[in-house]
């Protein structure tokens, strides 16, 4: 059953109430090591919320009209990752050639992106909760959009912080854990305010 | 029979047979940048070359050579070129390479930019001149322990007119475990006048990849490929007193440049060679050279050597090079002439010699210096 | 210890060919992440501080480099030679450039020689990667101590 959400709803629901990285804990990697430059933080942000919009779709179709025609749901896990990695290829080439400015701003993170799981979680949940076509791309444009504003939050904190008496033996990744749940504490507040399925 | 489980394999393949071809696809619509105009110097002269590559090897493609030590691996910092056109940003790989001044004029790394439009490029003439040669390895022998003399003949282009003080790069074949071609620079110490052969004075580097090819595996009859002319360390015309300082194989290009002088009967002006090395052990040439001393009045020799072992029988000069340089030049050289340098060894024994140089107001123009750097 | 991406990468540009001729592994083959690790505790062992180790190896290498390419006596007890060739060496952690110069260090009183580089310098004080046994240039802990006279 598709659930009946608006899909503004639906979209200021994934990035705040609903943040992907927050409130689900996905995409933990590359969160806490590019959060430490504002500038790196902001083209891994960019370049996951065009991935997760564009997967989101692509994965959407390809569930429900390949795998649930041919009874295969059980092998979604392999096919969305070979999805996630193709898309991601193709963008990179497209991109380099259409805007090598963007390309180099970009840079390797448009390729570790493949192995961020924050885009295969939004694939997996879409097909968990039934979305439709429309709700599976808002809902993707809307994670991406909440995983960027989380690591900009968590970058422009921790330049703050960097510059903090901080205990010797808290010092980078320690403090940044703490950081991280106390933010996950705030966006908690929100919960339950908006349903997304 | 039942064929059910064929189909999961079957629908995960075609996905990502469907995929890959897509892959393919946009890979060749978007990495095909087509037939580009290569304009070099103002459209004096104009190659058309297949878009995608670097632009150092697009040139070499048509026997432009830029000059390169590294062969392409944004190493060694020499293959520098100055594009006109925009070429996008500086690449990571080429930053530490670049200077203030060379970043405002746009030059770049010809082997990191890669030829994606039409370009402009700036290259100085005699790079035209530059060619690769074939040839055949006619000896190698030791000089010291550690430095051996290799001689080439030319077998095609069979001549070569080249300056003396230039230098080559001798291309090193894979061998052993060394899986690609291997490019490194060095001086010509034959005179110009030969034309059919070259001479080159090689220190074993330990680890060194072509060093080490040269001194342990090449022998007289192989072949090996090398591009030159290259460089502008040569003889400026002058009637100045010349003071040649070198250490080492530092000696290849100051032996040609000598060579060519007495040949050319360049002879009149005063010449003062400092040459040198470790012990007693490392010098070489020293024979040819005295006899050059004999056969030319205003040419004088000075071999110097750094340490004395107890049972060298060495009766030269001992200490640095620089010690009997600045003897001559507070003592011997007269202070009113006019001085020319020109300097092969170390970035350090060349900073050296600049500074005592400079002391001795030679001005800085007229100090030509090869650095191994 | 984990082999991180980092080091397998390191071990790739260690190969014979890439950057030097024999590479930097020598016969060793153990992992990169071991042949560190050994190294590590052997150095608490005997009690040396790598900054400080490369502090005092890089005071011989700024003395070598007066002598221009000639042997230089260096605190009476060493003698120093720096031979240099053109050219540079990336470190195969892909941190940085280094001149292609080697550093021969001879203990006066034993004779022993020591033999490293610009680059191995770096890998000593950056990374404690002291190269494989078997290697040109490997460097021993315990060698180390004797020829420097720790």
């Amino acid at each position: 059953m598709t659930p009946t959400i608006d899909p503004l709803i639906l979209l200021l629901a994934s990035i705040f109430t609903s943040n992907i990285l927050l409130s689900n804990f996905l995409g933990m990697c590359s969160f806490i090591s590019i959060s430490k430059d504002l500038k790196a933080a902001h083209g891994l942000g960019l370049a996951v919320i065009v991935v997760m919009t564009i997967t989101s779709i692509i994965n959407w179709a390809v569930y429900n009209h390949i795998l649930v025609f041919f009874e295969l749901e059980y092998l979604r896990y392999i096919v969305f990752i070979i999805v996630i990695a193709a898309v991601v290829q193709m963008l990179e080439m497209l991109i380099e050639r259409i805007s090598p400015a963007l390309y180099m701003g970009l840079g390797i993170f448009l390729p570790l992106i493949t192995v961020n799981c924050a885009i295969l979680g939004v694939s997996l949940f879409l097909q968990i909760r039934n979305y439709s076509i429309e709700q599976s791309a808002v809902y993707g444009f809307g994670s991406g959009a909440g995983w960027w504003l989380a690591i900009l939050a968590l970058a422009a904190i921790r330049k703050k912080v960097d510059a903090a008496p901080v205990p010797a033996g808290l010092k980078g990744p320690g403090i940044t854990l703490i950081i991280i749940g106390l933010m996950a504490m705030a966006f908690m507040g929100f919960s339950g305010m908006l349903n997304v399925q | 029979m039942n064929l059910d489980f064929l189909i999961a394999p079957l629908v995960v393949g075609i996905i990502g047979t469907v995929l890959a071809g897509l892959i393919s696809l946009i890979d060749l619509i978007v990495n095909n940048y087509g037939e580009v105009k290569l304009s070099i110097n103002d459209g004096k002269k104009v190659v058309t070359v297949k878009g995608g590559a670097p632009l150092l090897s697009s040139l070499a493609e048509h026997d432009i050579f830029l000059p390169s030590a590294c062969g392409g691996r944004a190493t060694c910092g020499v293959c520098k070129v100055k594009i006109k056109s925009d070429v996008g940003p500086y690449l990571p790989t080429e930053l530490p390479f670049m200077t203030q001044g060379e970043k405002q004029k746009n030059i770049r790394l010809s082997c990191q930019v890669k030829v994606k439009a039409n370009l402009e490029l700036e290259i100085p003439e005699d790079l035209f001149a530059i060619q690769k040669y074939s040839t055949t390895v006619t000896s190698i022998k030791d000089l010291t322990p550690d430095i051996k003399e290799l001689k080439l003949a030319l077998k095609d282009p069979n001549q070569i007119s080249f300056k003396a003080g230039q230098y080559a790069q001798l291309i090193i074949p894979p061998y052993g475990k060394i899986k690609q071609f291997t490019q490194r620079a060095y001086s010509i110490s034959s005179s110009p006048s030969d034309r059919t052969s070259l001479e080159f004075v090689i220190r074993l580097v330990p680890g060194g990849i072509a060093t080490t090819y040269i001194h342990t595996l090449l022998k007289a009859g192989d072949d090996l490929e090398l591009i030159a002319p290259l460089g502008d360390f040569y003889l400026r015309e002058s009637e100045a007193d010349m003071l040649c300082v070198a250490g080492g194989s530092g000696m290849a290009p100051i032996k040609s440049l000598l060579f060519d002088m007495y040949e050319k009967g360049i002879t009149k002006r005063d010449v003062y060679y400092f040459f040198g090395a470790g012990t007693a052990a490392d010098l070489f040439y020293i024979d040819l050279l005295k006899d050059l001393e004999k056969k030319w009045r205003t040419f004088h020799f000075i071999p110097v050597v750094t340490q004395m072992d107890s049972n060298d029988k060495w009766k030269g000069e001992t200490g640095l090079v620089t010690k009997p340089l600045e003897d001559f030049l507070a003592a011997k050289i007269p202070k009113q002439n006019p001085k020319q340098a020109y300097l092969c060894g170390s970035p350090g024994m060349i900073d050296a010699v600049i500074k005592i140089l400079t002391a001795y107001e030679v001005n800085k123009d007229d100090i030509f210096y090869d650095k191994f750097s | 210890m984990k082999m991180s991406p980092q080091h397998n990468q390191a071990v790739q540009q260690m190969q014979p060919g890439v950057i030097t001729a024999e590479g930097f592994l020598g016969t060793d083959k153990r992992p990169l992440a071991d042949i560190i690790q050994a190294d590590e505790e052997q150095a608490a062992r005997l009690d040396i501080e790598w900054e400080q180790l490369a502090a005092l190896l890089r005071k011989f290498y700024k003395a070598g480099i007066q002598a221009l390419g000639g042997t230089i006596e260096f605190l009476g007890k060493w003698n120093v030679k720096v031979d240099e060739a053109r050219g540079l060496l990336p470190c195969p952690f892909k941190d940085g450039l280094f001149h292609k110069h080697t550093i021969l260090v001879t203990h006066k009183p034993s004779g022993q020689q020591l033999l490293f580089s610009e680059l191995s310098l770096h890998l000593l004080e950056k990374h404690h990667f002291l190269q494989g046994k078997g290697s040109t240039f490997r460097l021993e802990l315990s060698e180390l101590k004797t020829v420097l006279d720790l």
